[in-house]
């Protein structure tokens, strides 16, 4: 817990100071992150609260896409909590919408080594996200254009295929 | 010092930033060109990049036929895609609702998708069978065009009391409820009637209380039953609930 012990802080937009924690990614790089935004992934929280010396090492993670859930992470993190009806937290909940957005316009490659991030680091929010990411793009697709859209090898025989279809008829209408 | 500390965190915390958006936006580019070709990065089937726990949590995000569409992608896709667990949710969800349950969803050796598939298409059957009509009781009310001296009997138009009840039983008997003043007290019996053209598409299907006009037979969204002709309606009692479920235990189409 030496990072977050420490006086050691970034300056928040209040004025205030935030307690902030070190995490060490697969290629060595290291992030200083508010504790706060750090805690949205639930095995960086328990590793705080086990503490140790040096920043948190997460080894399966590498520095680009540690750089991504953090910037997920530091603006869910941000969001106040003002009363709901209110104008303002209206304004904040479109401009969260339009971030997530955004951060998923990347290619094929980084949204699977986010999701992993997300499964392994254990931020719910980004999981969700990335997960409807990839459901969204196999919605509505038949078996065919989602065997093209990822390059997959049909490995049934035609009978098989024809089978399967008709077994479960019902659904496929 | 530490106010140096923390502005040099700051600026690369910007920095870092910076760089992103800026790798983010040629990756974007890449991305673009590379779409309608095969993907190149994405580690191949999904499946294999992110493990079949992940990948059905992407498909519990799914509609039940984008779901099944999955299923016959390829094997590994199948794997996920069936799983009992993405359609027991799927199941209860389809049969919350709904008037009757099929008998045929009880079959044991059946996986949650073929319980599915199978509640689907028998929702959508119009045959109706000897075991429909005995399953469940009907109310029994007569139509505008009924004469008046019906209608007059009939407490559903009257507003004295409950519909009057039918039911048919599987020695082909059909009755009422003791003191139902439309009741004549006469033998009743009912037939079911389904005549095939010569490829074996149904020409006629209807059910048919002793000599009187024939009843159609129609099926509404939540599986009830309606039987019909311009005198009177028998309307099935929703029985969800019910123990053991209704319908034929064998699929009918």
């Amino acid at each position: 817990m030496a990072a977050a012990d420490s006086c050691d802080g970034i300056s928040t937009s209040g004025g205030g100071w935030e307690k902030t924690v070190t995490l060490v990614s697969s290629d060595d790089a290291r992030f200083e992150v508010r504790e706060a935004a750090a805690s949205l992934s639930q095995t960086v929280r328990r590793m705080i609260r086990a503490g140790g010396d040096g920043g948190i090492p997460l080894p399966k993670v590498d520095a680009r896409t540690l750089s991504t859930v953090l910037e997920y992470c530091n603006k869910h993190a941000a969001v106040p909590a003002p009363a709901p009806e209110s104008s303002s937290a209206e304004a904040a909940a479109v401009d969260l919408e339009w971030f997530d957005k955004e951060l998923m316009h990347v290619d094929l490659a980084t949204l699977c080594s986010l999701i992993r991030a997300a499964d392994y680091l254990e931020v719910a929010g980004l999981l969700d996200l990335t997960c409807k990411t990839v459901a969204d793009m196999i919605k509505s697709k038949t078996a065919e254009e989602i065997r093209q859209m990822f390059g997959i090898q049909n490995d049934f025989t035609p009978e098989e295929e024809e089978q399967l279809s008709r077994e479960n008829a019902g659904v496929f209408e | 010092m530490a106010e140096r500390k923390r502005k040099r965190a700051a600026e690369e915390w910007e920095r870092r930033k910076r760089d992103h958006r800026r790798r983010r936006r040629e990756g974007q580019g890449k991305g673009e060109e590379l779409l309608g070709k095969r993907q190149v990065g994405w580690a191949g089937d999904p499946v294999e990049a992110l493990g079949e726990v992940v990948m059905g949590r992407v498909m519990e995000l799914l509609d039940a036929r984008s779901v099944a569409r999955c299923t016959v992608v390829s094997r590994a896709w199948r794997g996920v895609a069936a799983d009992d667990r993405l359609w027991a949710p799927k199941c209860a969800e389809l049969m919350a609702g709904k008037a009757h349950i099929p008998r045929l969803t009880l079959i044991r050796t059946g996986s949650k998708l073929s319980t599915y598939s199978m509640a689907i298409m028998d929702g959508k059957r119009s045959r109706i069978t000897k075991e429909d009509l005995c399953d469940h009781a009907w109310e029994y009310c007569f139509t505008i065009a009924a004469p008046e001296y019906w209608r007059n009997l009939d407490p559903s138009w009257k507003h004295t009391g409950p519909p009057m009840r039918r039911y048919f039983h599987p020695d082909g008997y059909h009755s009422a409820d003791p003191h139902d003043a439309v009741w004549g007290g006469h033998e009743c019996t009912y037939t079911v009637i389904t005549s095939f053209v010569g490829d074996g598409r149904i020409r006629e299907h209807y059910v048919r209380i002793n000599r009187w006009p024939p009843l159609k037979v129609s099926r509404k969204d939540d599986w009830s039953w309606e039987l019909s002709n311009h005198l009177y309606r028998y309307n099935s009692i929703p029985d969800a609930d019910r123990k053991g479920c209704t319908g034929p235990l064998f699929p009918v189409w």
